[in-house]
């Protein structure tokens, strides 16, 4: 869609959110290529309120026709709306297009919140004592998304809690989607599976999950961890899967700094914050999880682009795919 | 005989190259030239040893499940058609026979007992796998940068 079109949609979407009278005027649209599954849009929006000229830099998330993930806008508002009454910094979530009747395809609107997402600040060029610093305020951002109350929130009428079950409840949603978009055999997937059901840990609590917590994933503002972005993979479950997504071992140049920042010392912290206990058997289950996952979400990837609705070519790899067998192969010897 | 398909694939990554080092090209276009050229430096690496893995792969597959046939019923591997002269050496050929066989090996994983015989064919399904994927030549490739290594969000 053309800048002249998606401006022209979205003076017209905001009319009729605000009414004819604000007469809201759109400016500045330009489309940003940071994110890899959705179509974002950048644009200032003007309008009447009462009489009194209102503006605000927004940001328009649209879904793309196909990709790496096929998540609900409306469920990433109903998150967004909720997490508002929380002390969670999320963005602050204006209106949906759940149909993408209005904007061509299913997207939400948002406040744009300042600040610059970097996926590797932990490994950057910044003195160390700072880039740990870093390291252990994001940990901290990650505990205060644990910590929400999610049931005064309303996320209880979002999603489902899986309470104990947590893990075989996600595994199965992974698999449902495996199923839906593979388009040839995996026996590897069938060995993980396999194994991955066999040992399963339990929860001990239900906590909102992130489904994608990385510095990427969080705008930095003058070195501070601001707004959490991203929360289409949100959901109810086990605290241990975002620990075992951000200790995960194919992404450690993300979250952890070599001797100076290691696992341990991020598990350790996240202890010490949350005063809750963390099972190290089930942080490696939720990193092979996190490896499935991956490969999911890349075979996900690779039927769009197979039918034509996606430009980059996906591909279960040969990293995600050597790592998973690696991990699942661990956790059975384990249980034997 | 000349041209390859690699050195064909090879120029027309030299235009695509060239087409997007124009600076007055826009970030959508300059963002899908680079696009086409990663793709068309995968299929170059990738196009002449396709056929080569594929009929290697079917023969390693195939001799492991006649091992697990012992272990579960219907395992037996197709045989290539004897009537079908390209069989050997199409690709599409192969590379039907190579979906074949991994289904029977994804069914294999679940079907085989649960005991120590079963938990030891696993195993060496599980090697087998492994140089698979150390050999396959459509996922090893250079490596790109930051988050496209692991494909993810």
């Amino acid at each position: 869609m053309s800048e002249r079109e998606i401006r022209s949609r979205l003076e017209a979407f905001l009319r009729s959110r605000l009414g004819p009278s604000a007469a809201p005027r759109v400016d500045a649209v330009h489309r940003v290529s940071v994110g890899r599954s959705r179509e974002n849009w950048l644009f200032d929006a003007t309008w009447l309120d009462g009489g009194a000229e209102v503006s605000e830099s927004l940001i328009v998330r649209r879904d793309p026709l196909g990709g790496l993930l096929e998540t609900d806008r409306a469920v990433e508002y109903a998150v967004l709306a909720a997490l508002q009454a929380t002390a969670v910094p999320a963005p602050a979530v204006r209106w949906l297009d759940g149909d993408g009747a209005e904007l061509g395809r299913p997207s939400l609107v948002m406040v744009r919140e300042p600040g610059e997402c970097d996926y590797f600040v932990l490994n950057g060029e910044g003195p160390l004592g700072e880039r740990v610093s870093l390291a252990r305020r994001l940990c901290a951002l990650l505990v205060a998304v644990h910590r929400a109350d999610w049931v005064s929130a309303g996320l209880g009428d979002v999603f489902d809690d899986p309470g104990p079950d947590a893990a075989t409840v996600e595994l199965a949603g992974w698999e449902a989607i495996l199923r839906r978009d593979q388009l040839e055999p995996y026996p590897e997937l069938e060995l993980a599976l396999r194994g991955l059901r066999a040992a399963a840990p339990r929860s001990a609590r239900t906590v909102v999950v992130h489904g994608d917590f990385k510095a990427g994933n969080v705008l930095l503002r003058d070195g501070e961890p601001g707004t959490l972005l991203d929360w289409e993979l949100a959901h109810l479950g086990d605290p241990h899967e975002d620990l075992g997504w951000i200790t995960q071992p194919l992404r450690t140049r993300e979250h952890l700094i070599a001797g100076a920042w290691e696992r341990d010392d991020l598990l350790a912290h996240y202890e010490e914050l949350t005063g809750w206990e963390v099972d190290r058997y089930a942080v490696r289950w939720w990193n092979a999880l996190a490896c499935f996952k991956t490969a999911v979400m890349q075979i996900s990837g690779l039927r769009s682009y197979v039918e034509g609705r996606c430009d980059e070519l996906y591909q279960p790899t040969v990293a995600v795919l050597g790592t998973l067998l690696d991990l699942v192969d661990e956790l059975v010897g384990e249980q034997a | 005989m000349e041209p390859t398909v690699a050195a064909q694939l090879r120029a027309i990554r030299r235009l695509v190259d060239e087409a997007g080092a124009d600076a007055g090209l826009g970030e959508a276009a300059a963002q899908a030239l680079t696009l086409a050229s990663s793709q068309l430096r995968r299929l170059e690496g990738a196009q002449a040893a396709r056929l080569p893995f594929l009929v290697e792969d079917n023969r390693a597959a195939a001799a492991l499940l006649a091992e697990l046939a012992e272990l579960v019923a219907d395992l037996a591997p197709p045989e290539p058609s004897p009537a079908d002269p390209e069989a050997a050496t199409s690709e599409a050929a192969a590379a039907s026979r190579n979906d074949a066989l991994r289904e029977l090996l994804a069914r294999a994983v679940h079907e085989l007992p649960a005991d120590a015989a079963g938990d030891a064919a696993r195993a060496r399904v599980a090697e087998l796998l492994r140089a698979r994927l150390a050999r396959n030549p459509a996922l090893n490739r250079p490596p790109r940068s930051g988050a496209e290594r692991t494909g993810t969000p």
